[in-house]
């Protein structure tokens, strides 16, 4: 390997050895490559194993974790943070620059978030990738056959809209048959059935991560889920839909800006592993579509 | 503090790359979630 791309590897240890050393916690960092990145079930075997090569068989009292991601399977995102959870009793997130969707549902089974300076969150409503038997021959315009479930409500939303326009001005109409039929012959009855049961199953992931963890604590926390999951699953106006700092705080998610030299820090250190991916030495692409993560945790030495 | 291994990091990143290899050979060169699905649409 040339020296110089060994150092990049180099860099990404001492930095993320140094951010251990000021937190005084175990970092573990997941990093998900934006193009062609996404949180997979594959990811929890990956992850437990770098959890047993620092802890072992033991339990620790706090962990730090660094992520990066624009999310994937609210399946696999959901088991990862539990996962963690049993092996770690304080769990803090650190958000460089974005942990959208699956990467927002993680944060949601953590103690605190902290991001760093213009981070952000993003709404968890569902996105599904429509199917494709020659998804890999796709290269181009690969988002033309994603669909995201808000999309269906809002164009729901527009149909009654045109019903009740027609009937304010005294006609009588059946408008609504057309267009409904239009949007399940784009979209499919089948998917239309799945983003609704993906949707749910979102929204029962999101409940049972703020109750046992996030807002464990919080009483009265049953109404603040209720708020959060409103907003996050069903009415934020889109999938990227940028949740910052102060609509987190509102939302009353447990959150905090990084103080500025660990917001840098942390950014450093999405931008090293950035560099790592493009001269070729971490996250390898699998297939065509596919690139793995980067996973490592860090551990601060036992006294 | 964990001390600085060169070669640590390297080796983590292969170690995920085998183990998804070896899961992908498992599976018929599907992923999981293509096989969950596969496998519901079988249930009766």
């Amino acid at each position: 390997m040339p020296e110089i791309e060994e150092d990049i590897l180099e860099r990404i240890d001492a930095l993320a050895l140094n951010i251990t050393e000021n937190r005084q916690k175990g970092l573990l960092v997941l990093y998900y490559p934006e193009e062609d990145g996404e949180v997979v079930i594959d990811d929890i075997s990956d992850i437990d194993d770098e959890l047993r090569r620092c802890f072992g068989a033991s339990k620790v009292d706090e962990i730090d974790i660094l992520i990066h991601t624009n999310g994937g399977s609210p399946d696999a995102a959901y088991r990862i943070v539990q996962h963690i959870r049993s092996i770690a009793n304080n769990v803090y997130i650190l958000v460089p620059f974005h942990a959208y969707s699956a990467g927002t549902l993680i944060c949601f089974g953590t103690d605190k978030i902290l991001l760093g300076t213009f981070a952000a969150l993003s709404p968890i409503d569902i996105k599904l990738k429509t199917e494709n038997d020659n998804s890999d021959e796709i290269e181009e315009n690969d988002n033309d056959d994603e669909i995201e479930l808000i999309a269906i409500d809002k164009y729901i939303e527009f149909v009654k809209y045109c019903k009740k326009i027609i009937e304010d001005a005294g006609m009588k109409t059946n408008l609504e048959d057309a267009l409904l039929v239009e949007m399940v012959k784009q979209i499919g009855a089948i998917n239309i059935g799945s983003f609704f049961r993906e949707r749910e199953l979102t929204k029962y992931y999101a409940e049972i991560l703020l109750s046992d963890y996030m807002l464990k604590d919080i009483p009265d926390k049953e109404k603040i889920i209720d708020y959060i999951i409103e907003m996050m699953v069903f009415k934020f106006p889109s999938h990227e839909f940028e949740i910052d700092y102060n609509i987190a705080k509102r939302l009353k998610l447990v959150v905090e800006n990084m103080p500025i030299d660990l917001s840098d820090k942390t950014k450093s250190l999405i931008k090293l592993l950035e560099e790592a991916m493009e001269n070729g030495l971490i996250c390898r692409y699998m297939g065509n579509r596919y690139r793995l993560p980067f996973f490592r945790l860090y551990n601060i030495r036992e006294e | 503090m964990e001390e600085i291994n060169k070669r640590l990091t390297e080796k983590i990143q292969d170690n995920i790359y085998k183990n998804r290899l070896e899961k992908i050979k498992l599976r018929g060169g599907k992923s999981r979630e293509e096989l969950i699905k596969k496998a519901n649409t079988k249930i009766i």
